[in-house]
């Protein structure tokens, strides 16, 4: 292994030697898989957004000040390529007769889902949403403009809100 | 596992660069080409405007005398000027400079470019 510093190794990929690009896969592979892997269960999906968001980081490298740290810049390409997986898996969600049925025999749920909700005042409820859509506790405070604390307490008190009275007959709204 | 993917990874990026730099080459070729030709066509138009006109009979006086020359330098300056097919010397002037634009920024690229190609080709070769 050599001891180039980032910066050199994106300098020498900038001058046009491709080879070295292995070095920096290789470096933060395992970084970005662990982090992926938190948010996204199927490997086949997770192997996508990696490939992705390492060629999207190739295609930026011209761009790239290698003065600045890598790691950051490429996770900042592996949120915005999640972003794109979730818009794409929700974009892809058949709709299907069978479906459209099914959601007709059980009203229910739905019904049980929406009162559960109700009583969440607004931003719990917008919180449990993005968690349930798979956003990360961090993208939650960007979207809702709280940090990231703020969010866990938002969706601790949700919870508990929800397992203290999993009837679903309470009505009541709180603050 | 990660290996895979690594190597999935790695093929991927030089499958892009294969692309983009095969493209870049027959695009810069191309363009190249172009313009060279377009230089060379209103070079030779001006030229046979001028041999058309006899304008270029007008540097026979280089031959005269220094003094007379100088006397009537600006005379022939001003009547070249005058006689020249400015349309077409515009647009050769512009060509040109596209055209040397062009030739430097590839000159300067050159390094990079065969940088490129000689990892490109021990990738696939070795792949």
């Amino acid at each position: 292994m050599r001891n180039l510093s980032d910066k050199e190794t994106i300098l020498r990929i900038k001058n046009g030697k491709i080879d070295d690009f292995t070095y920096i896969v290789k470096k933060y592979n395992k970084q970005i898989y662990n982090y992926i892997i938190k948010k996204i269960k199927n490997r086949d999906d997770i192997e996508d957004v990696i490939q992705t968001s390492f060629l999207q980081f190739y295609k930026a490298i011209a761009r790239f000040d290698e003065e600045k740290p890598v790691l950051p810049y490429l996770f900042q390409i592996v949120k915005n390529e999640m972003k794109m997986f979730w818009r794409s898996k929700k974009k892809t969600v058949p709709l299907d007769e069978r479906i459209a049925v099914d959601e007709q025999e059980e009203p229910v749920d739905q019904g049980f889902i929406e009162r559960q909700l109700s009583k969440l005042n607004h931003e719990q409820k917008k919180a449990i949403k993005l968690v349930s859509e798979g956003f990360s506790y961090r993208e939650i405070g960007k979207f809702l403009g709280r940090p990231i604390n703020t969010i866990r307490t938002i969706i601790r008190r949700a919870r508990e809100k929800l397992k203290n009275d999993p009837s679903g007959k309470s009505q009541g709204h709180s603050g | 596992m990660r290996k895979i993917l690594e190597k999935r990874i790695i093929r991927k990026v030089y499958s892009y660069e294969t692309k983009l730099t095969i493209w870049k080459l027959i695009a810069r070729s191309f363009i190249l080409l172009s313009l060279m030709m377009f230089v060379a066509l209103f070079i030779s138009m001006v030229t046979e405007e001028l041999v058309r006109q006899q304008t270029l009979d007008i540097f026979d006086l280089f031959y005269e005398d220094f003094v007379v020359i100088k006397e009537n330098m600006a005379e022939i300056l001003s009547t070249f000027y005058q006689e020249l097919p400015i349309i077409e010397v515009i647009v050769a002037f512009i060509t040109t400079i596209f055209l040397l634009i062009l030739s430097i920024k590839l000159i300067v690229s050159i390094p990079r470019i065969k940088n490129k190609i000689r990892s490109i080709v021990k990738y696939w070769l070795s792949n």
